[in-house]
């Protein structure tokens, strides 16, 4: 049976909460720390970015400087969310070398959201997975979650969602018109879900935490031992991972290496080249953005958000 | 995707390639390959079928519109 260490960090400042387990993931890929899981509660709400998102595009920053919220750009895909202390984050970071970790990303979610499965489940919800990387209850998303790779450490994070603002999660986001604001809250009361929806009340975040350490010892045949971030660690998250997600360069990061991304649908930039703008609907939306001379592609970027219930 | 850049591989991969379904697949299918990039539930066809509607965009524009240059003779 293999050890790995749990760290709870209880409630942490939003960059703690958010980027800490990249400081655990260059950690483990550099042979300082062991397979690790940690959980651990925003302290205060802030605003989070996917990683292809671009930032003018996606939220509403004016509002955010107004309200206080912090903007990070997280290190994976998908949507913008609005986090506060309403969700508990798991985070399991691992050697490719664990023998109880896939390395296959959809068998990676498969056996680690049994976890999650587990903890809804024994709180009396109906919870099932649903690939790629969701868990419902009544077709309703009650868990984000997503998977990532630093080296040579396996990343899955998620959450398991409290209460939900759903006001608050339409308001941050960039709406070309302000009339959809109220319908994009509509659709993700229709599609998102909470614990306090389901069950009519939020059960304690320490049963919650017990629960998920209940849940990865059995499904994953690991024995958690309690213990605190190394020195290497706190090192690394402060002269590296934090002073990366804090920076412009990261925030911008789309738009400054694909400056055609600030331009919308089709028009034309020179003689012979335009910026065309396409989205394409599959299991996940595909968006494309390229700069194309004839039929050919001159330089193109893409990125796809999470369809709530798609 | 994971990892997360590597969708940078891609359009590294696909730039000045003629827009054209089956050899854009093709060589996204080599880019996953060639640098372990796993892409569940979006195979490489996704991405081709995403990435070719930009053809259609552009031959909706009447040939006068076109914004890009035609090789002389040609409509």
């Amino acid at each position: 049976m293999e050890n790995w260490r749990l760290i709870d960090l209880g409630m942490a400042e939003p960059y703690v909460a958010q980027c800490f387990y990249e400081a655990v993931a260059l950690a483990i890929d550099r042979g300082l720390s062991p397979n690790t899981i940690i959980l651990v509660q925003p302290a205060s709400p802030y605003v989070c970015l996917g990683y292809h998102q671009i930032l003018e595009k996606e939220v509403d920053v004016e509002f955010c400087k107004k309200q206080g919220l912090p903007i990070i750009r997280r290190s994976q895909g998908g949507g913008t969310v609005y986090l506060n202390n309403d969700q508990v984050f798991y985070q399991v970071v691992a050697s490719e070398d664990s023998k109880v970790i896939p390395h296959r990303v959809d068998e990676l979610f498969e056996k680690l959201l049994q976890v999650t499965v587990y903890v809804y489940r024994k709180l009396g919800l109906e919870a099932e997975f649903k690939p790629l990387n969701d868990v419902v209850v009544n077709n309703r998303k009650i868990s984000g979650n997503g998977a990532g790779r630093i080296g040579k450490a396996i990343i899955l994070v998620g959450n398991i969602i409290l209460d939900l603002d759903y006001d608050l999660m339409a308001r941050v986001l960039k709406i070309p018109d302000e009339k959809f604001r109220d319908k994009m809250a509509k659709s993700m009361r229709e599609w998102v879900t909470s614990l306090k929806r389901e069950l009519g009340y939020i059960p304690s975040v320490d049963e919650i935490k017990k629960l998920l350490v209940e849940g990865y010892e059995k499904i994953l045949g690991i024995k958690l031992i309690p213990s605190s971030p190394s020195e290497d660690e706190l090192h690394i998250f402060e002269n590296e991972v934090k002073p990366k997600h804090m920076s412009y360069e990261w925030l911008h990061m789309p738009e400054l290496t694909h400056r055609e991304l600030t331009i919308d649908r089709a028009v034309k930039i020179a003689d012979g080249v335009k910026v065309i703008e396409v989205v394409h609907k599959a299991k996940k939306l595909i968006k494309v953005t390229a700069e194309v001379i004839g039929d050919k592609i001159f330089g193109y970027y893409d990125y796809w958000r999470l369809l709530y219930g798609s | 995707m994971v990892p997360e850049d590597g969708v940078s591989k891609i359009e590294t991969a696909l730039k000045g390639m003629t827009l054209n379904h089956e050899d854009i697949v093709e060589k996204i299918k080599e880019v996953f390959k060639k640098y372990g990039i796993q892409s569940p539930g979006i195979p490489a066809e996704d991405f081709a079928d995403a990435i070719m509607k930009l053809k259609e965009y552009t031959e909706k524009y009447p040939p006068e519109l076109r914004p890009f240059a035609e090789p002389e003779g040609k409509e």
